[in-house]
């Protein structure tokens, strides 16, 4: 596509009044990719997208559209195309008007604007709505006609702020799909921010996970669902059970510890993160990777013992909580296996060293006050 | 169940054939309608009444009257002498008197548009303290009798008043502004710009700030935002504004008299003369008559230019 350019972010730092709402914060987005920046409200996140909009002005680091800085660049010359989250549509001119607005302000010709207002109007399925008014279209329909705006704009980077959160879920699960869809027709980089985990999957090649303004973590959302390097990530993007260990050795990404009873684990370290030996840590493991075991005990398993104090049958699968001291460990099986459980029962619950982490242990994340 | 018991008399109260709750839910909603068409109709009754009473029919008495002859010697009586319009209509004093009424509103109407629009631009981006503190400035002078006002400005504007004074402090003469047009404008918009500004406030405080940075992000320079997003966003602000300003100061006496003086002429010292001083009611109803067509003609060529913001999907960008 024409010119995909990606996305550079170094120690971008923003404070308001005596707030920081981000502290270093650097991230690259490749060319043609997308980023979701996810991450509970008042993250920063929006700060973000708007700093790199160049609607507010960091007060440290640098960001770079194709290599070239555009902190001096003022925004209606850095050519970003920015989906709002409450739309902000031109509520005097018509849908047409609108997708055709970019275009028309920077110069193209009257028929070269129709021709990009049509094409974006076509993408996004609104090439019947194109003479009403923004108020005669429902909340889906506006959303579209943002995007087209966008889109119609010719811009070197799409960026959006929670576009989805006010549509109802039907309707958000279809526009993620139609977005990622239109983001790789296009082949646009963009940022997309979300509060929504799930939403954050479905568009993004790459999560970001912002927590209290600082980028805690960016990745492939496989990476980060396995991997999470701290308390914080590992819980935002799911059920998370967590383990006070006793760091034993670090070798090849891999480390040797001690469980609560001094049961011997292995785990996977993710990377960047630093363990010193002997020092206290964290194991993380999801619901899904933990097996039950009734009887016999399997070799090169991570094993804890403890008792079965609830089993929930939900259908497919059945959700057990078993009491492993100090933690109750939350895990999925099977309706067989599963079924037959009662609370009280002694067992012994299993996982492979690849898919448990270990993390320093760290406070977990004030949820600041509501910034976005 | 006694709380149901006590809800439900009112609903069962007509005795032994009581509906079924079924039966009345169903009759419900009809009744509700059939008495919900006549409930707007009642409330707004006194409202109309009122109105009918003390605008609609004075404005027929005030047509009626403009038609009755009015003899030197046998003052006014009743007939139809349509000739009161064409004698006074063909007058000169009428046409200098109209046009000193015009451009004295017009002048007042955009001088305070001129005002209240960078103000309410500039206030727009403050912080809700110094906006309050400003709007409650602008429009304090509401609080103040007009007359009151009216005799600061002739004490300003008079020979060895406040004006003469601060000008000899440079060793200058100001233009006396006393029994002048400029003075009477500016007193004028004194009086006026409140409502002016209130409604150029109230219009540019409902734009959402993201359209104007959607608009950025789009391409668009400062200048452009301006004037593709922000006046015509404003227009009707503009236009409401405009309205109440120009028939103000197009139909305002007292602050016309004391400042403009005896030389100012205006159709609505026209209207108190022939009224007061030659005792003259069908012709003081003529002009009368005029004063509300100009303001309507007014009113209508206002509305076409606001009317701008609904036919602005039509105008084509530059």
């Amino acid at each position: 596509m024409p010119d995909a350019v990606d996305i550079d972010v170094r120690g971008v730092s923003k404070v308001y009044g005596k707030v920081p709402v981000l502290k270093d914060v650097s991230f690259h987005v490749p060319a043609g990719s997308t980023l979701s920046l996810l991450g509970p409200s008042g993250c920063g996140k929006s700060t973000t997208l708007s700093i790199l909009a160049g609607i507010t002005e960091a007060q440290t680091g640098q960001v770079f559209f194709g290599g070239k800085p555009m902190n001096d660049v003022a925004m209606h010359r850095r050519r970003v195309g920015v989906v709002f989250q409450s739309y902000a549509l031109f509520p005097h001119m018509t849908v047409q008007r609108n997708v055709e607005f970019g275009p028309r302000v920077q110069g193209k010709s009257k028929q070269e604007s129709a021709g990009a207002a049509a094409s974006a109007l076509k993408l996004t399925h609104l090439a019947d709505f194109a003479h009403r008014k923004p108020k005669e279209l429902s909340g889906g329909q506006r959303q579209r006609v943002a995007i087209a705006r966008a889109i119609a704009s010719n811009p070197q980077v799409l960026l959006m702020d929670e576009p989805l959160s006010s549509l109802d879920a039907n309707l958000r699960e279809e526009m993620q799909f139609e977005i990622r869809d239109l983001q790789r027709q296009t082949g646009i980089s963009m940022v997309f921010v979300t509060h929504d985990q799930q939403e954050a999957m479905a568009v993004g090649d790459q999560l970001g996970i912002l927590f209290d303004g600082r980028m805690r973590q960016v990745g492939a959302a496989t990476d980060l669902y396995d991997r999470p390097v701290d308390v914080d990530v590992a819980k935002f993007l799911g059920k998370a059970n967590l383990f006070p260990v006793t760091i034993g050795s670090v070798r090849d990404g891999k480390a040797e510890l001690a469980g609560p009873s001094g049961e011997r684990w292995g785990a996977v370290v993710p990377a960047g993160v630093q363990l010193s030996a002997d020092g206290d840590a964290q194991l993380m493991v999801r619901p899904e990777a933990l097996t039950l075991y009734t009887d016999g005990v399997p070799e090169g398993r991570n094993l804890v013992r403890g008792t079965v104090t609830r089993a929930t049958f939900l259908g497919r699968e059945a959700n057990v909580v078993v009491r492993a001291a100090p933690i109750d460990l939350e895990l999925r099986c099977g309706t067989d296996e599963g079924g037959s459980l009662r609370p009280g029962d002694e067992v012994y619950v299993g996982w492979t060293t690849d898919r448990s982490t270990v993390f320093p242990v760290t406070a977990p994340a004030s949820r600041g006050q509501d910034q976005d | 169940m006694p709380p149901s018991t006590k809800l439900s008399p009112s609903a069962q109260a007509p005795g032994p054939q009581a509906p079924s709750p079924a039966e009345g839910a169903a009759h419900a909603p009809a009744a509700r309608s059939r008495r919900g068409r006549f409930v707007p109709l009642l409330l707004s009754a006194p409202a109309v009444l009122i109105l009918a009473f003390v605008f609609v029919t004075p404005v027929v008495l005030l047509v009626i009257v403009s038609f009755f002859p009015n003899d030197d010697l046998a003052g006014m009586h009743t007939g139809f002498r349509p000739s009161n319009y064409s004698y006074f209509w063909t007058q000169r004093y009428f046409f200098s008197a109209l046009g000193r009424t015009f451009g004295l509103a017009l002048m007042t109407t955009l001088l305070t548009a001129a005002i209240s629009y960078p103000l309410a631009l500039v206030l727009n981006r403050r912080g809700r303290r110094v906006r309050v503190a400003v709007a409650m400035i602008v429009v304090l002078p509401i609080f103040v009798s007009m007359v009151e006002r009216t005799l600061g400005w002739l004490s300003i504007y008079s020979s060895g008043g406040l004006l003469d004074r601060f000008g000899a402090l440079f060793g200058f003469h100001f233009p006396s502004l006393l029994y002048s047009e400029r003075g009477l404008v500016i007193g004028l918009t004194n009086m006026l710009l409140p409502f002016m500004f209130l409604s150029v406030y109230a219009s540019v405080r409902r734009i959402d700030p993201l359209v104007r940075e959607a608009a950025a992000t789009l391409g668009a320079s400062p200048a452009r935002v301006f004037w593709k997003v922000t006046l015509p966003l404003t227009y009707s602000g503009l236009s409401a504004g405009a309205t109440l300003v120009f028939s103000l100061a197009a139909s305002n006496v007292i602050v016309t008299m004391m400042l403009g003086g005896s030389g100012m002429t205006t159709l609505p010292t026209l209207l108190y003369e022939e009224a007061t001083v030659s005792v003259n009611y069908p012709l003081s109803a003529v002009v009368g008559v005029s004063v509300s067509a100009l303001i309507l003609v007014a009113i209508w060529v206002i509305m076409r230019l606001g009317g701008k913001e609904n036919r602005h999907d039509t105008v084509v960008l530059p």
